[in-house]
């Protein structure tokens, strides 16, 4: 047993578990605040919003961003999408990438 | 005799501790000696950079490549196209792994079956992944799918050659002494074949999963639009040639990592286990 807690690949692999597992935990954390700061926790509705990322958006935000809502325009950092379900509210908000989250204004 | 016998491990005792200079080392230092080819690479590189005077979107430096990395973790690229590709990666390992084994011990099983099989095997060796790509896009589509299958035939190929040769080298007479004890085929692969192909098998899975990474790299560039070979790809073209030098360095530790952990310990601890190395060569 002492062998064993002696090895070096055990805790590295312990290392990358807690990672892993983590880090899922962390992102749905920050999602939370992320919907709650927004007024966007209890969306029961498709909604219109704006994502305020923590770069300029690049193709790979874009992609992600499409399959989430209908990109109808972006703005330096900020990118406008329609049609958001409340599922998908929620994959934006894990996204480390995306700093807020706000009601687009109709 | 038993003088014979000690000189004998006197002898090797000393060839595991003398090495010859490298009693003075120190384990820090030894460990340093591991890194400082890159550490003179990276220098070499730096300086080359500068005393060039081309601009970063040709030749980056190893600061340019540094930042880029640094940048691609913050805008959230790094981490999704690694875990990406990684997944891909170990798929394609698994699934050629598995299609690997199945093959070589089908057809180390039969004289008809390897004489069927086996210049098959030989002919796809020689075709390499890039070939396959444009076909399995075409039945896969621009999918994980071809990059799962392309890394499984790149690890599946040395793996069958490997199990095939671990099998024949097998001495005769261990199988014909379980037979005589009353073992049947299932015993003889049990108890005689599959743990005699041991090393062969993860020396052939170490052989495979290094060609696997250049097909990971190969599919991802030609099929898909994330990942770690796409990134290298797409950045050259847009000018980003610190990004395509920071997917080489994520690429490169990536493997250097799943090798120092778990494959070459594996291999030696096989090897180790049935003999085929010293204590010397460890």
């Amino acid at each position: 047993m002492s062998m064993l807690l002696r090895s070096r690949l055990l805790w590295i692999n312990f290392a990358i578990a807690a990672i892993m597992l983590g880090n899922p935990v962390l992102r749905h954390v920050q999602a939370r605040d992320k919907l709650q700061s927004a007024g966007l926790a209890g969306a029961t509705t498709r909604v219109d919003v704006a994502v305020d990322l923590n770069a300029s958006p690049e193709q790979f935000h874009m992609n992600r961003l499409q399959t989430w809502g209908t990109m109808v325009g972006a703005q330096g950092r900020r990118v406008q999408l329609r049609g958001v379900t409340p599922d998908n509210l929620q994959h934006i908000a894990r996204q480390s990438w995306v700093q807020g989250i706000r009601r687009m204004q109709p | 005799m038993n003088r014979l016998l000690r000189a004998k491990a006197d002898i090797q005792a000393k060839r595991v501790d003398a090495g010859p200079g490298t009693r003075w080392m120190t384990p820090i230092w030894r460990r340093l000696e591991s890194v400082g080819g890159f550490i003179v690479v990276i220098a070499v590189w730096q300086l080359a950079q500068q005393a060039s005077g081309l601009p970063s979107t040709l030749f980056p430096s190893s600061l340019d490549a540094l930042h880029a990395l640094v940048d691609l973790y913050q805008v959230g690229i790094l981490y999704e196209y690694t875990l990406l590709s990684l997944s891909h990666y170990l798929l394609g390992l698994g699934l050629g792994a598995g299609i690997g084994l199945a093959l070589g011990l089908l057809i180390s099983s039969n004289r008809r079956v390897s004489d069927i099989l086996m210049p098959l095997v030989n002919f796809t060796y020689a075709i390499v992944e890039v070939a396959w790509i444009p076909l399995l896009i075409l039945w896969w589509g621009y999918s994980p799918a071809t990059i799962v299958v392309a890394v499984a035939y790149v690890v599946a190929s040395p793996l069958v050659h490997n199990i095939v040769t671990g099998v024949r080298s097998i001495p005769p007479v261990y199988i014909r002494a379980v037979r005589a004890l009353g073992g049947d085929r299932r015993v003889v692969l049990t108890e005689v074949i599959l743990p005699a192909i041991v090393p062969s098998l993860f020396n052939g899975l170490r052989v495979g999963a290094g060609f696997g990474f250049r097909a990971l790299i190969f599919s991802e560039m030609i099929s898909q639009s994330e990942g770690i070979g796409y990134l290298i790809f797409t950045s050259a073209a847009s000018q980003q040639t610190a990004r395509t030098v920071a997917g080489m360095i994520v690429m490169g530790a990536l493997w250097l990592f799943l090798d120092r952990m778990y494959l070459r310990p594996l291999e030696r601890m096989s090897t180790y286990r049935w003999g085929l190395s010293s204590e010397a060569e460890k």
